[in-house]
């Protein structure tokens, strides 16, 4: 089961896909621990450093068991009932894109079959993108190519998934699948 | 005519494509011609803006002979305000010719991640 959540920077899209996560680890009744949160942001700054923190903090206490991880996140074992949180799409991308051990020109097909991978593993997963598409300004060659592979990659992952979600100000807009009830 | 809109490389055009299914389908890809499907508009506005001629009675023209058509636009208003007056002018004159087809068309689309929701049917 893949659910997608995309949305603007800010607008809630965390704490809907940390509520689906630990909602469908629960039901799941496994004696093990199976709620996992994959991490992809690096942090090469202070203001890395306080995200990173703050997203910390509102998942404490939720009992996720967390992987830093930055590229190549298809190589993470993930019991078969297990629920996980990939967050997020945006940061993955850019590390496979440029990072020195990503996949450079092959980052949209790398994540692609990490996703599928990473589905087949774990029962639910819960990926976070980001709406980066609608701002208007022509960029460089460079960041051109980042918005274009992050869009195709939200296409794909979209077509695969059960539920896509936009959050709205916290508000989860069904694109695609069933509401969640308890959101 | 119908309006797709929606954020850059989120499969506008597959999905205008799929809208019509029909069997041959003509794109005209930044440019006002005859055709089924009308892409990139926000280059057409952009390129009749470069040119100082009025984008808003030129596209308004084109729909009221094209009635069949499907104009796909980019969303471009959702950044800051950019420093560059043409700039400015190019994203308001975008924002307010897409309200104009909003208004014309009988169904406007938006895509996400390559999925379409209907936010107007009349």
């Amino acid at each position: 089961m893949i659910t997608l959540v995309t949305g603007a920077s800010s607008s809630g899209k965390s704490l809907i896909a940390e509520t689906i996560a630990v909602t469908e680890a629960a039901k799941l009744n496994c004696k093990c621990d199976n709620l996992f949160y994959i991490a992809t942001m690096h942090v090469y700054d202070k203001d890395g450093e306080n995200r990173v923190q703050k997203h910390r903090n509102m998942r404490a206490d939720k009992g996720f068991q967390t992987i830093e991880k930055y590229t190549n996140i298809g190589e993470i074992e993930l019991p078969p009932n297990s629920s996980c949180l990939i967050e997020c799409m945006s940061n993955l991308l850019a590390n496979e894109m440029y990072d020195k051990d990503g996949a450079k020109d092959n980052s949209v097909n790398k994540i692609l079959s990490d996703i599928a991978l990473l589905a087949k593993k774990a029962y639910n997963l819960v990926i976070v993108t980001n709406e980066v598409f609608s701002d208007g300004n022509i960029y460089d060659e460079f960041c051109t190519e980042y918005i274009s592979n992050l869009g195709l990659i939200n296409q794909k992952i979209a077509g695969i998934s059960d539920t896509v979600i936009e959050s709205v100000v916290g508000i989860p807009v069904y694109l695609k699948g069933n509401n969640y009830a308890y959101i | 005519m119908e309006l797709v809109i929606g954020g850059k490389s989120q499969g506008k055009l597959n999905y205008a494509i799929d809208l019509l299914n029909e069997p041959c389908i003509n794109v005209s890809d930044g440019e006002l011609k005859d055709a089924h499907i009308i892409y990139n508009l926000q280059n057409i506005v952009r390129n009749l803006m470069t040119e100082e001629r009025d984008a808003i009675s030129e596209i308004d023209n084109f729909v009221n002979l094209h009635p069949n058509c499907v104009i796909i636009c980019d969303e471009v208003g959702y950044g800051l305000v950019p420093i560059d007056q043409f700039e400015r002018n190019y994203r308001d004159m975008v924002g307010k010719i897409c309200c104009n087809l909003a208004k014309k068309a009988t169904r406007v689309h938006r895509v996400i991640c390559g999925i379409g929701t209907v936010i107007k049917d009349a």
